[in-house]
């Protein structure tokens, strides 16, 4: 399975019994405005990134390649009333990274973007392998 | 000498001298070699004239080594038990542990025939794998030791 699907299998668990729920599409445009605007409290997944770097060469042309997996989320919720486990929702987001498996590294943060009446919480997964 | 040809700086090792060479099929080639050094320094003696105002110096011998760093590959590392050939079967570190005499060349040109290489015998030391989590593979610094002259040949 995909890193993004084993993620929506946990956000969709984690975040069961929450004022958010966990949509499995991808934040497509509608209109002019992205999915995650048009449905507040929904949390979507962007398709997954992948960029690669090369940690050793060798004599024998042999390469070891470090994959950097990035995989963005986003929640839009009321900046004036948010709901009230919008914390407990966020730790819960950022902690969904410990089910992906079979990487070096693990790594999750968020930032927040205040537009009229709306906070867009914007998080990242980054995840390591070779 | 270009080393962007790919298969350069070949090591190949053998307990036997018939087999160390980089064209045999039974001897052990160290792979994933990331950079290697021959040393061939050589002993000075340095004396005073009375005719002469700056010091006379002649070499006297040599001490030879290869020293590389590789990522660790665990066959050649740790041998596979079973090979008749002794360092593929007791492997670089069971080699180093026994302190077992191993033949070399090193081809600075591949493998093909007529290719610049280097022979001699000697002892491996210096292998210290490193774990870290930063690198995600496991680096280790290797050294021949080596006993006696090199020669300068061909493959």
């Amino acid at each position: 399975m995909s890193k993004r699907s084993d993620l929506l299998t946990q956000l969709t668990s984690s975040l069961s019994g929450s004022n958010v729920s966990v949509s499995s599409e991808l934040p497509w445009i509608t209109g002019s405005e992205p999915l995650y605007v048009q449905n507040m409290k929904v949390l979507y997944l962007d398709e997954e990134q992948i960029s690669q770097d090369i940690l050793f060469t060798t004599l024998d042309s042999h390469e070891v390649v470090s994959n950097v997996s990035t995989i963005n989320g986003y929640l839009q919720v009321d900046a004036k009333n948010q709901p009230g486990d919008i914390a407990n929702v966020v730790s819960n987001v950022l902690s969904a990274k410990s089910v992906i498996s079979g990487v070096v590294s693990k790594q999750s943060d968020y930032e927040t973007e205040i537009t009229s009446d709306k906070i867009t919480y914007t998080f990242e997964y980054r995840f390591t392998d070779t | 000498m270009n080393i962007t040809a790919g298969s350069i700086g070949v090591l190949t090792l053998s307990n036997v001298l018939a087999n160390a060479n980089v064209q045999s099929t039974t001897a052990v080639t160290v792979p994933f070699i990331q950079d290697l050094t021959l040393d061939t320094t050589a002993g000075t003696q340095t004396y005073n004239v009375l005719d002469n105002s700056a010091a006379k110096t002649f070499t006297t011998t040599n001490t030879n080594q290869i020293s590389l760093n590789m990522l660790v590959d665990e066959a050649t590392f740790f041998g596979d038990g079973s090979n008749a050939e002794r360092v593929a079967n007791v492997g670089l570190l069971g080699s180093s542990i026994n302190k077992d005499r191993v033949h070399f060349e090193l081809a600075f040109e591949g493998t093909d025939t007529g290719g610049r290489s280097v022979t001699g015998s000697g002892f491996i030391s210096g292998l210290a794998p490193v774990l870290n989590m930063e690198n995600a593979v496991i680096t280790s610094p290797m050294t021949i030791v080596i006993d006696g002259q090199i020669t300068n040949t061909t493959v």
